[in-house]
């Protein structure tokens, strides 16, 4: 018995050692771009393991992206853009999806099989359809509104495809079905019973969607084109030059950009694992 | 959990109301103003609102400042949009209905869009500058304004040169191949290794070698032209042209003394600049365009300039590539009668105005088109390529691909550096290349 | 409650509940589409204001790009390898999160973080690495492998491809199989365990087949996602060296953008989608007949 116990004692030592040593690999990048954003350009290049600039911490990295990024209005442009598509998405996500579990109309299965198979076209096959559509016809690109309204429509294949899966294995009918002999209608049911039920799924999406949106760079590239609308991926992308890039600024500017995401996922984090694609597991 | 969950909720909505609230802030700083220059139109009663889109990264933040100057002089509003690339960019805009009123685009793009989408500039008071024989014409008549002009050539190290020769080092005595492999010879019998500097990249070490094929046929874009036809025809190959073979002969040379010959594929850009700049290397085979990115490498103290290629026995031996490479239109479509002449205004004065000149000449850093602009440029590869051109001593750089050229043979051209592919190969790749497509004239 | 309804209630429903999803769905990803698939039938070259039927001429000519079928040859291998790498990282980083490991939130939290930053500067950090921390690395260390740059060969590049790919990815795949991980009933294993069962055993006849619905899932994301690759070869080898790891994307992205034959471009994309289609769905439907069976 104490030689199992040993040995599985020593096991579970060795697997923590590897797994840590993983996680050291992982964050590598990471550790380069901090290190980075405070060494100069000659530097970066030369000496890329360096740890300190020989010059000592080259703040104003942070100072350039911060104003050749005009970083609060990028951010704030970003923060709109984002918060604004994530409401429309998770709330008319689930309630698509909540029909297309709880009913078997035709119209329904067709509905949810599209939108299933439309999850594999790439962005490339529609990409100058859609701006020849709502550019050139009807004129409505270079809103805030249309690019939310378009993250929308394109997201909401996937929400809800992840909500369809939780709402069938999950949340049982004898519920509803209790609400709805006390007479409530279904759109009453559907917010008072299972949207509340549904946060587990509904912060997994949340959190796999702000990421998403927040670190898009073609489609709101297309739709936003002037500078006052700039998000802070296109706004990084002015340190891109045509043959040589202006590393320690983008890596400033990255450092910058990715903190409130890293502050925003840290809150979601139990969620995101309680919660986690039950849905879409099961689906 | 619930509370942190209230927490965001309202986070996400007071985005909302933020939105809704709008944010229109303008606040933009004073800005300078020059005079008004009757040669150039009148100021605008009303603000006009135009767009730019510049591919020509490293001078946005000159064109802001000259579009802020004239903007504020001629109550026109300029906004300088960027992008690293000019054949997606416009494509999109155009698609949408949202053209720039200007564009700096590549002459690719030009070709596409003249005759449907850009103004026919030919009537412009700029045209006789200089405009007529560098501008981008189609059909005879000019839709493109050369922005500037850039010359691929060898750059050069002059202080660690002389540094390591004891003497004078004269560009003019090295324009052979024979004297340049007895220059190189000598660097390395003084201690350099490796000399010569390739870059990795698809353009610089895939197109422009072959392009120098085509330039140094005779000097001239109906020489280079005629070479093509000839192999279109079946009249010719590569193989069988005693330029190929020149060309090669000195790439050859370059390849064997890269600085980056262990592994000529993975060369940084900037790491090049740096061996340049530092005198690790005394060349580096690249253009003139290289100034804004080596600058913040150069050695105070150290000198620097352009070399031609050097090549045996050709009329072209001793003279600089010359091509204009980047050129500016103007939108019909999209832009209004104001917008359009708001927009014609700018580019008159960048050439015609004092003001404008600087911005072109001193801020954006080029070497002009234009005759009538007599400022000096401003940088080492700048000033050599000027002499050059002040002494005639140019060939005329290939302009006349077609627009898969680079996609198609640039690869090949890396593996024949990287010593996958045979000279016999390349050669054959090239004739494959030209049976199939004809220059365009 | 939905049993019995007329179809005008019916229609109300649809419209209330599904309305703003289907509506903008269709107008933003299916009208696109169609109009896309109509411009495959034009000669129309993304620019000019030309653009006259030619019927099934582009689609001629696609079959004629054999750079776009090797490209596509290319991009099925790469999707291979880096589904198989990206799964099997994420199925053991899941094995090994769940096996009462300490600091089960910090790991997570790690190992989920390459997808906090997005495709084309991930592609730039992780070139800057091989072209030059890696090499800069031997200089230290001199293990011969770092000597030359990863991305300047033709194999290591695609190599490099990959895993780049893995680590981005396998934290997003891990989060769905521990979620299957922990839906697994410990009093099975215990009853397994106590019959004698190793745990080779346990895993291949006990875990393995209740995880399927996740195994399932993961492998359609990571093809449909490694398929539509763009961002990260764009930025991470540029296709190079001298164009061997030109995946079908970013082929399609040149043919239409820089070659100005969009009309081309486009119908390779179709051609690319459908093949897609068919790989992804035909995977979920045996992957889900698998599930019904165990």
């Amino acid at each position: 018995m104490d030689a199992t116990m040993t040995k599985r004692k020593i096991l579970s030592v060795i697997k923590t050692v590897f797994v840590y040593f993983l996680l050291i690999l992982y964050m590598v990048p990471f550790a380069l771009v901090l290190i980075n954003s405070l060494k100069s350009k000659v530097n970066i290049v030369r000496y890329p393991l360096e740890i300190i600039d020989p010059n000592g911490p080259q703040w104003g990295n942070y100072v350039t992206a911060w104003v050749d990024m005009a970083f609060m209005r990028s951010f704030m442009n970003s923060f709109i853009i984002t918060g604004c598509s994530i409401i429309l998405l998770l709330v008319f996500s689930a309630m698509a999806a909540y029909l297309f579990v709880r009913t078997d109309w035709k119209i329904c299965k067709v509905s949810f099989s599209v939108m299933v198979a439309s999850m594999v076209i790439p962005f490339q096959v529609i990409m100058i359809p859609l701006v020849s559509i709502y550019g050139a016809k009807f004129g409505i690109l270079n809103s805030k509104t249309t690019l939310i309204l378009m993250n929308f429509g394109f997201g909401t294949a996937m929400c809800t495809f992840m909500c369809h899966g939780f709402i069938k294995s999950n949340i049982p009918m004898a519920i509803e079905e209790a609400a709805r002999i006390d007479g409530s209608s279904p759109i009453g049911v559907f917010f008072r019973i299972v949207f509340p039920l549904m946060k587990p799924i509904l912060s997994t999406i949340a959190i796999l969607e702000i990421l998403g949106l927040w670190n898009d760079y073609l489609l709101p590239s297309l739709i936003l084109t002037h500078k006052e609308l700039y998000t802070l991926p296109i706004a990084i992308r002015t340190f891109y030059g045509s043959f040589s890039n202006d590393y320690g600024n983008i890596m400033a500017g990255l450092v910058m950009s990715v903190f409130p995401i890293i502050v925003i996922y840290l809150f979601f984090q139990k969620h995101i694992t309680a919660g986690i694609i039950s849905g879409a597991v099961k689906a | 959990m619930k509370k942190l969950l209230s927490v965001l909720l309202i986070a996400l909505l007071s985005s909302f109301v933020l939105y809704a609230g709008g944010s229109s802030e303008t606040a933009s700083a004073p800005v300078a103003t020059a005079e008004v220059n009757p040669a150039i139109g009148e100021r605008f009663a009303q603000t006009v609102n135009i767009s730019l889109m510049n591919s020509k990264p490293e001078i946005t933040d000159a064109l802001e400042e000259g579009a802020a100057l004239f903007g504020s002089t001629y109550n026109v509003n300029i906004e300088v949009v960027e992008t690293d690339n000019p054949g997606l960019t416009i494509a999109q805009r155009y698609a949408s209905g949202d053209a720039p009123t200007i564009a700096i685009v590549d002459s690719a793009q030009v070709k596409e869009l003249a005759g449907q989408r850009i103004a026919d500039l030919s009537n412009e008071p700029w045209v006789e500058y200089g405009g007529d024989v560098m501008g981008y014409k189609v059909d005879g008549k000019v839709y493109g304004m050369p922005l500037t002009i850039e010359s691929m050539c060898i750059l050069y190290n002059k202080t660690v040169i002389e540094d390591l020769l004891g003497r004078e080092f004269v560009p003019a005595d090295y324009t052979s191949l024979d004297q340049f492999t007895a220059l190189v010879e000598e660097l390395v019998a003084a201690g350099m290794e490796t000399p010569v500097i390739l870059c990795s990249e698809d353009w610089a070490l895939g197109h422009k070698p072959i392009q120098y094929v085509y330039d140094y046929q005779d000097g001239t874009k109906a020489g280079a032209i005629a070479f093509l036809k000839d192999v279109h025809d079946g009249n010719t190959t590569f193989e069988d042209n005693k330029v190929f073979n020149d060309v090669y002969d000195t790439l050859d040379l370059f390849i064997k003394y890269n600085i980056n010959r262990d592994d000529p594929l993975a060369a940084d850009y900037d790491l090049n600049a740096s061996y340049l700049a530092e005198g690790d290397a005394a060349f580096w085979v690249n253009g003139t365009w290289a100034w804004p990115d080596f600058e913040p490498y150069a050695v105070e103290g150290s000198e620097y300039g352009i070399l031609p290629f050097p090549i045996n026995d050709n009329p072209g031996q001793g003279k600089v590539v010359v091509d204009s490479t980047k050129y500016i239109v103007a939108d019909i479509i999209n832009a209004s009668e104001e917008q359009q002449q708001a927009a014609k205004m700018f580019l008159n004065w960048l050439v015609l105005d004092s003001a404008g000149q600087d911005v072109l000449i001193n801020k954006c850093q080029i070497v002009t088109a234009f005759s009538n602009i007599t400022l000096p440029p401003t940088n080492p590869f700048n000033l050599g390529l000027q002499e050059y051109i002040n002494a005639g001593m140019t060939v005329d750089g290939a302009s006349y691909m077609p627009s898969d050229h680079r996609t198609v043979l640039a690869p090949v051209m890396q593996a024949y550096a990287a010593g996958e592919v045979s000279r016999a190969e390349l050669a054959t790749a090239l004739d494959d290349y030209w049976k199939a497509n004809l220059p365009i004239e | 409650m939905w049993g019995k309804l007329k179809a005008r209630q019916k229609a109300l429903y649809y419209l209330g509940f599904a309305g703003p999803a289907m509506l903008f769905f269709i107008m933003v990803v299916l009208v696109p589409l169609v109009y896309g698939v109509y411009l495959t039938f034009t000669d129309w070259n993304g620019i000019s204001l030309d653009m006259n039927f030619i019927g099934l001429e582009n689609y001629r000519q696609v079959f004629h790009d054999t750079v776009f079928w090797r490209s596509l040859g290319l991009t099925v291998l790469y999707s291979a390898v880096a589904v198989v790498t990206t799964n099997l990282v994420a199925f053991g980083l899941a094995y090994l999160l769940t096996s009462k490991i300490k600091g089960q939130n910090l790991l997570r939290a790690g190992f989920f973080t390459p997808n906090l930053i997005g495709g084309i500067i991930l592609g730039y950090i992780w070139q800057f690495l091989f072209s030059r921390v890696l090499v800069n690395l031997y200089d230290y260390i001199g293990l011969e492998i770092f000597r030359r740059s990863w991305l300047s060969s033709t194999g290591l590049a695609f190599a490099a491809l990959v895993i780049v790919t893995t680590w981005q990815y396998s934290g997003y795949m891990m989060l769905i199989y521990i979620s299957g991980f922990v839906g697994i009933p410990q009093d099975f294993i215990e009853a397994a365990r106590i019959d004698g069962a190793t745990d080779g055993m346990i895993t291949r006849r006990i875990r393995l087949p209740l995880m399927m619905p996740s195994i399932v899932i993961c492998l359609f994301l990571s093809i449909t996602r490694t398929f539509k690759v763009y961002d990260l070869n764009l930025s991470l080898t540029e296709g190079g060296p001298y164009g061997t790891t030109k995946m079908a994307a970013m082929h399609i992205f040149s043919k239409a953008f820089e070659e100005y034959r969009y009309g081309i471009g486009q119908a390779e994309a179709l051609v690319f989608f459908v093949i897609i289609a068919v790989i992804a769905l035909t995977q979920t439907y045996i992957g889900k007949k698998r599930e019904v069976e165990m």
